[in-house]
């Protein structure tokens, strides 16, 4: 009885003392040498694999930019907080002149507003409508709202509103874009952050035919043209235009648009232009 | 005919199909109906493959019948003034592709005066057998001619010989294998004489030896006035086949009837066959007998929300509304308005948009012949494999599509789809196949793309409207969707062939 647990255990360790050394063996005669600096990296990254950088997830970027096939900024996701960190680990000078960016939905189409010309019964992706004349909205600029961005968007930074527009959550937002590539009509587009005015419509479409589909449009009046006492919007080819660094948010061309198609946000309202550690909200 | 059809099919191992309820009762026997004269016509300036035309005329302007109003810039057709009238407006008009396309707007004045096409440069000769080529297919250009089949390619291009291979093959395409259409029937019934006129010119254009009139067994009448006019033309044959979906399909049509079968990516060109349709050769007969560019064409209109159902001459750009209005549609009970066939057309949202020169149907149905049918889960069962006429399988790029991998679904043929539809219509879980695929191809050849729904004139240059609208104005528009009839073409043929004009 007491031989055979003996025999047991003896055996047993003497497996197990040599399988160690056979790994300790192994381990340094295959090891694989990498450059630390990849693993500390892949680390920094947001690590939500969005592939907005144009490699294969957040540790292709690591990689890349190891090896110096990648800028230390080029992470669109991490914005200047990563990138001032991926820098650090590099060796190399802090990029300068990162701004963060985020999506802003340049619609202000919702149901209640703008006309619809059919029901739409499909495949519910934008993309996928807009190619069935237009997918049922009478505007074929604006937001068709079936979400498609809202399921493409890798830190759930967007959300279908009530209204039927897409709703950004800006401390979530890391500006990665990819919400501007799966949008058919180009309708999000990337801004910096802590802008605070925008004109929110698309249309070139001459005002007559814009009142005709939608009662938040730009119908190109001109009047906040004339009010801007900073030279700071103007209406190129039927659409409002803001040139954001003239821009100083005073807000009178908003409250006086007709079909209050500007936005204009209060200082408090505005998100944070470079927040400590942006970007790191998904890590 | 039964027997020729029987004959063809099991003598020629390259029919498959689907066999579809047909639908057509209702519309192929009856003559086709004259509308009244319409009030006013929104004439699109993009009624073809390629740019839209640029106009001619202004608001304010008067034309005549016929006189040409819109010039096409490089590949493309010019358009055509199809009643007299006064221009009331040249403006972006919503398309049935649902962008907003510039179009001139055209208000009867009631005068009947016309306008006659050029045909100084068709030589002398009386007959088609004698015409300048050349000069044929300047007329087709000048007479503003496009694949009416649906396609809406310029007929010019395709009446343009290659060098290699040279073409030896004209087939007609009669065979109208989408349900409830009888357009293409009646113009073959009705028809004939300016038919056949096109097609000797064609062939003449072409210089081919062999001219195949391919017409579905659903046909009778039209076969049989069809073969007994032939007689006594040289080189020309009419081939009865079974009435099988999609038999008009280009790809479909030229392996049935040469057993030729067109590369991948590649057109019929490739293999020396030209293919057209029937209702563009009847077109070009017409211009080159009276002079008349295209104006107008027959058009079904049936669909169980339709009081009369009947063929009709309808002038290109009569609102879609109009016509429904005249075929006797009450439309408090409308639910579902189809341009084109049940398989390939496109549903409208407006019926505001002008009929064009691609479109052979309008359907109208009510809430009880268009049910909501809920997807299901992919079964895995098949069916959409064997449907396929191309040979792909739709379920795996359906797959690929959905989950945003187009290199390769690209790589599975995706750019093969003919969006034919026969997959989408055999699967018992009702899944949308066909949108899936038409979303991967409109994602996979616009990449990148491009913000862009139309040109407008007057709108300055994308740079200076800054990170606010980029690129919208002054890009090109994408392409032409297809709005297909009987003659579904291939996406591809935005490429222009080599040896175009």
């Amino acid at each position: 009885m007491l031989s055979s647990i003996l025999a047991a255990s003896l055996s047993m360790g003497l497996l197990a003392v040599a399988f160690a050394v056979l790994l300790v063996w192994a381990s340094r005669r295959f090891t694989v040498q990498e450059d630390p600096r990849v693993e500390l990296l892949a680390n920094l990254l947001p690590g939500a694999n969005c592939g907005a950088c144009g490699f294969s997830g957040c540790s292709g970027f690591a990689k890349a930019a190891v090896e110096g096939k990648a800028p230390a900024d080029g992470c669109r996701a991490g914005g200047p907080g990563v990138a001032a960190r991926v820098a650090e680990v590099l060796g190399v000078a802090a990029p300068a002149g990162v701004t963060r960016q985020v999506a802003h939905v340049f619609c202000a189409g919702t149901q209640a507003l703008a006309k619809r010309t059919g029901e739409y019964r499909g495949l519910p992706d934008c993309r996928a409508a807009e190619l069935v004349s237009g997918g049922g909205k009478a505007c074929t600029y604006g937001c068709l709202g079936f979400g498609t961005c809202v399921e493409a968007c890798p830190f759930d930074a967007l959300t279908m509103g009530p209204e039927g527009l897409p709703v950004v959550d800006e401390r979530k937002c890391t500006g990665c874009g990819i919400c501007t590539q799966v949008c058919p009509r180009g309708v999000i587009q990337l801004v910096d952050a802590g802008r605070r005015t925008f004109v929110n419509c698309l249309s070139p479409l001459p005002g007559k035919l814009v009142r005709q589909v939608c009662q938040a449009g730009c119908i190109a009046c001109n009047i906040c043209e004339r009010l801007c006492e900073h030279d700071a919007i103007h209406v190129l080819g039927n659409l409002a235009t803001i040139t954001p660094e003239l821009c100083i948010a005073c807000g009178q061309c908003s409250a006086k648009c007709p079909t209050h198609v500007i936005e204009c946000r209060r200082e408090e309202e505005a998100g944070e232009a470079l927040p400590a550690g942006a970007g790191q909200a998904a890590s | 005919m039964f027997a020729a059809a029987f004959v063809e099919r099991i003598t020629n191992p390259h029919h498959s199909g689907l066999k579809l309820p047909q639908q057509k009762a209702a519309t192929a026997g009856k003559a086709v109906k004259r509308l009244p004269p319409p009030e006013r016509l929104i004439v699109s300036l993009w009624q073809h493959a390629g740019e839209p035309c640029s106009p001619l005329v202004q608001k304010g302007d008067r034309v005549i019948r016929g006189q040409k109003i819109g010039e096409a810039r490089g590949l493309g057709a010019p358009v055509h003034a199809p009643i007299c009238g006064r221009v009331v407006a040249v403006e972006p008009r919503l398309h049935p592709s649902g962008l907003w396309i510039p179009a001139v707007v055209i208000e009867n004045d009631g005068r009947d005066s016309f306008l006659p096409l050029d045909r100084s440069f068709l030589g002398d000769g009386g007959s088609p057998e004698e015409m300048n080529p050349e000069g044929i297919r300047r007329l087709a250009r000048e007479a503003g001619l496009v694949g009416m089949g649906g396609g809406l390619f310029p007929s010019y291009v395709k009446l343009t010989p290659r060098d290699d291979p040279r073409p030896d093959f004209l087939i007609l395409n009669g065979c109208e294998c989408e349900p409830y259409l009888t357009c293409d029937h009646r113009l073959m019934v009705e028809e004939t004489p300016t038919l056949l006129w096109g097609a000797r010119a064609m062939k003449r254009a072409l210089g081919v030896s062999r001219v195949v009139i391919a017409i579905e067994d659903n046909k009778p009448d039209a076969i049989a006035l069809l073969r007994q006019m032939v007689r006594g033309l040289p080189g020309f044959e009419v081939r009865v086949l079974p009435s099988l979906y999609p038999q008009g399909a280009e790809r479909t049509l030229v392996r049935t009837i040469t057993g030729r079968v067109v590369p991948r990516r590649g057109l019929p060109a490739d293999v020396g066959v030209v293919v057209h349709n029937v209702a563009t050769a009847s077109a070009l007969g017409r211009a080159l007998l009276t002079g008349e560019p295209l104006l107008q064409r027959i058009v079904t209109v049936d669909g169980d929300a339709v009081a009369e159902p009947a063929n009709y001459w309808v002038p290109i750009g009569l609102p879609v509304r109009e016509l429904l209005k005249a075929a006797g549609v009450d439309e408090s009970a409308l639910r579902q308005v189809i341009l084109g066939g049940p398989m390939m057309g496109t549903a409208v949202a407006d019926l505001d948009v002008p009929v064009l020169k691609g479109c052979g149907g309008v359907l109208a149905f009510t809430a009880r012949a268009s049910p909501v049918d809920e997807a299901g889960p992919c079964l895995r069962c098949g069916r959409c494999l064997d449907a396929c006429p191309q040979g792909l399988a739709p379920f795996q790029l359906a797959r690929l599509v959905a989950a945003g991998r187009l290199d390769q679904a690209v790589t599975w043929g995706l750019a093969d789809c003919v969006e034919c539809g026969s997959c989408a219509y055999s699967c018992p879980s009702r899944r949308p196949l066909v949108q899936y695929l038409r979303m991967g191809k409109a994602a996979w050849r616009e990449h990148p793309r491009p913000a862009v729904r139309t040109t407008l004139p007057g709108t300055p240059p994308t740079g200076q409207l800054g990170a606010v609208s980029n690129g919208i104005p002054g890009a090109q528009p994408r392409a032409l969707p297809d709005r297909g009839t009987s003659e579904p073409v291939n996406q591809e043929q935005e490429v222009i062939p080599q040896g175009a004009a």
